[in-house]
């Protein structure tokens, strides 16, 4: 078995995952909202502890994403891969969400959000290969709803404040879904960060 | 030997440090960020965190490499838990945190003055508790009776900005640059101390507290009046801050006669002419006098690993979900000082 552990911090979930293929060994997965620098390494040890295994490489949420939950996740991932000599890879946060409604919606046309703080949203068209179109963007809900082209659905966290909108999830990322990732771009594992125009840091 | 592995992030320096019980430096690395924030004229938050976050793991495979040493062979791992910029701190704990977890090495969540307070232990075998430390750097500027690890009485602090911020204002104010400190000293090599009159604030006051504020609004004065050279204002304002320092520090003394000696650290220290003032004036008490050498003064990660190590000895580990303080007080218990409530 090869085990992959997944480490999503990069919005209000601190979602944690321990993947053997599609086998989910453990998992921890709750909205936390801002203390992810404290409850981040207990709640991996605790997971550590019900695996009783070392991973074999490591995926990090690299964004879009709160810049500070972005940088909690990549440094711990990259620290426990120093550590244990294994990779590291990084995934955007929005394919991670797309992943499990394309599973379920295989021929939507499909926008992906997430809240973005400040009342905003991240937006981004997505393919069902989990390629996406363009950059993403930072609007908020109104912004998001005269941006969406007819015909495309909308899926993530915040999805449902944007007015009009076929919605088909409105979750956060949730790392036991990472398998579902075979087909997406491997990124680096530094932040991805996108600002609002007016907007330095979240 | 203990050997301890140790991490700064809370300001402009990301560094790394492997450090000996027995005071050995295994090897290390700084890595300023000076270029980075320069455009803007200080340190920028939002920019340090990032830096810190790309440099940080690489760096620490580097000085292990450079060591020797495996992270296996390491007894414990130091970070700076605080106080600074909350975001730098974040990325340096958390780092450790995920090395302890990994490799089952206990944490040392270290408090960044600690380590500034500690660190003349680290070159100095000799020097016992207590002693007087005057602490001056870009956040801080005060004076503590070290009575042992964990164990500080403050007994002055400013009561508006430290004397390093003086430093970096001033060099903002006559044009010459950032990191401000150094500018300055420099500068003030060719001019005459004498030249521009400027006040020493609060020296002779019964109150033990700093302040500096009024220092440079007067260089801000003093330099639009278009009637002094730029080496005679920053020779003129070392001089007053330095003459602001010793007075205080000399009140100090006063009133801790058990002090074994008279110690002076952060990155103000690595200034010559504050440390010759202050030997002259331990010197005239009869008090040994101590300062790191200058890159021991400055933001570096072996003062972390050293007072991890310190801390370590006397069983003092931290656990998992040790918070990222951006304030932490040495003293908990000091009161507030007039008008100084942001300031630790
Ligand atoms: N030669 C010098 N003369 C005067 N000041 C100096 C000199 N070298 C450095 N400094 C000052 O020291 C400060 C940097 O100190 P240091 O790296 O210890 O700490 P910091 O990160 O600013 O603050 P803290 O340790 O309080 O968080 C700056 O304000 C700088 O201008």
């Amino acid at each position: 078995m090869t085990l992959a552990l997944v480490i999503d911090t990069a919005l209000a979930a601190q979602s944690l995952a321990l993947l053997d293929g599609a086998t989910v060994v453990a998992a921890r997965h709750g909205v936390i909202g801002r203390g992810h620098a404290e409850a981040l390494m207990p709640a991996l040890a605790a997971l550590l502890d019900e695996a009783g295994a070392t991973p074999d490489r490591i995926l990090v949420d690299v964004g879009p994403g709160s810049f500070t939950g972005l940088r909690i996740g990549i440094a711990a991932a990259r620290a426990l891969g120093l550590a244990w000599d294994v990779p590291v890879t990084g995934y955007a946060s929005l394919t991670l969400i797309a992943a499990p409604v394309f599973a379920a919606h295989p021929d939507t046309r499909l926008a992906v959000v997430a809240e973005a703080g400040r009342g905003l949203l991240y937006v981004q068209l997505m393919d069902r290969d989990l390629v996406a179109e363009g950059e993403p963007l930072a609007l908020d809900a109104a912004g998001v709803a005269a941006w969406l082209p007819a015909g495309v659905a909308l899926a993530g966290p915040g999805a449902a404040r944007v007015p009009g909108a076929r919605v088909l999830a409105d979750a956060w990322p949730d790392a036991r879904d990472a398998h579902l990732l075979v087909g997406a771009a491997a990124l680096p594992p530094v932040p991805l960060y996108i600002s609002a125009p007016d907007a330095v840091a979240a | 030997m203990t050997l301890i592995l140790g991490i700064e992030s809370s300001c402009d320096e990301t560094a790394v440090a492997l450090v000996r019980g027995d005071r050995s430096i295994v090897a290390q690395a700084v890595a300023s960020q000076d270029a980075d924030h320069r455009p803007f004229g200080g340190v920028v938050p939002e920019l340090a965190a990032r830096a810190h976050v790309e440099a940080l793991t690489p760096m620490i495979e580097r000085v292990l490499r450079d060591g020797g040493v495996r992270l296996a062979d390491v007894d414990a791992i130091a970070a700076t838990a605080g106080p600074g910029l909350i975001g730098g701190v974040m990325v340096g704990l958390v780092t450790a945190k995920a090395l302890c977890l990994a490799a089952h090495k206990p944490l040392l969540a270290v408090n960044h003055l600690e380590g500034h307070a500690l660190s003349p232990r680290l070159v100095d075998a000799e020097l016992e508790f207590p002693y007087l430390l005057l602490l001056v750097s870009g956040g801080h500027c005060q004076l503590l009776a070290v009575e042992g690890v964990g164990r500080y009485r403050r007994l002055a602090t400013t009561i508006d900005d430290a004397v390093g911020e003086a430093f970096d204002k001033t060099a903002k104010i006559l044009g010459l640059g950032f990191p401000g400190g150094p500018a300055v000293e420099r500068a003030a090599r060719e001019g005459d101390a004498r030249a521009v009159p400027l006040p020493r604030p609060m020296v002779g006051w019964p109150e033990p507290h700093f302040s500096f504020a009024g220092l440079k609004s007067a260089v801000l004065r003093a330099h639009a009046t278009g009637n002094y050279g730029i080496p005679d204002l920053a020779a003129s304002f070392q001089a007053a801050a330095v003459d602001c320092l010793v007075d205080r520090t000399q009140r100090a003394l006063r009133s801790m006669p058990e002090a074994k000696a008279l110690v002076v650290a952060g990155g103000v220290a690595s200034n010559g002419i504050v440390r010759t003032a202050l030997a002259g004036l331990a010197a005239t008490h009869g008090t040994r006098f101590v300062a790191p050498p200058p890159w021991l003064c400055t933001d570096n990660a072996a003062m972390i690993a050293w007072a991890g190590a310190e801390r370590l000895a006397l069983g003092l580990v931290d656990g998992l979900d040790a918070p990222a303080r951006p304030r932490w007080p040495l003293d908990p218990d000091a009161e507030i000082a007039r008008g100084a409530g942001i300031k630790a």
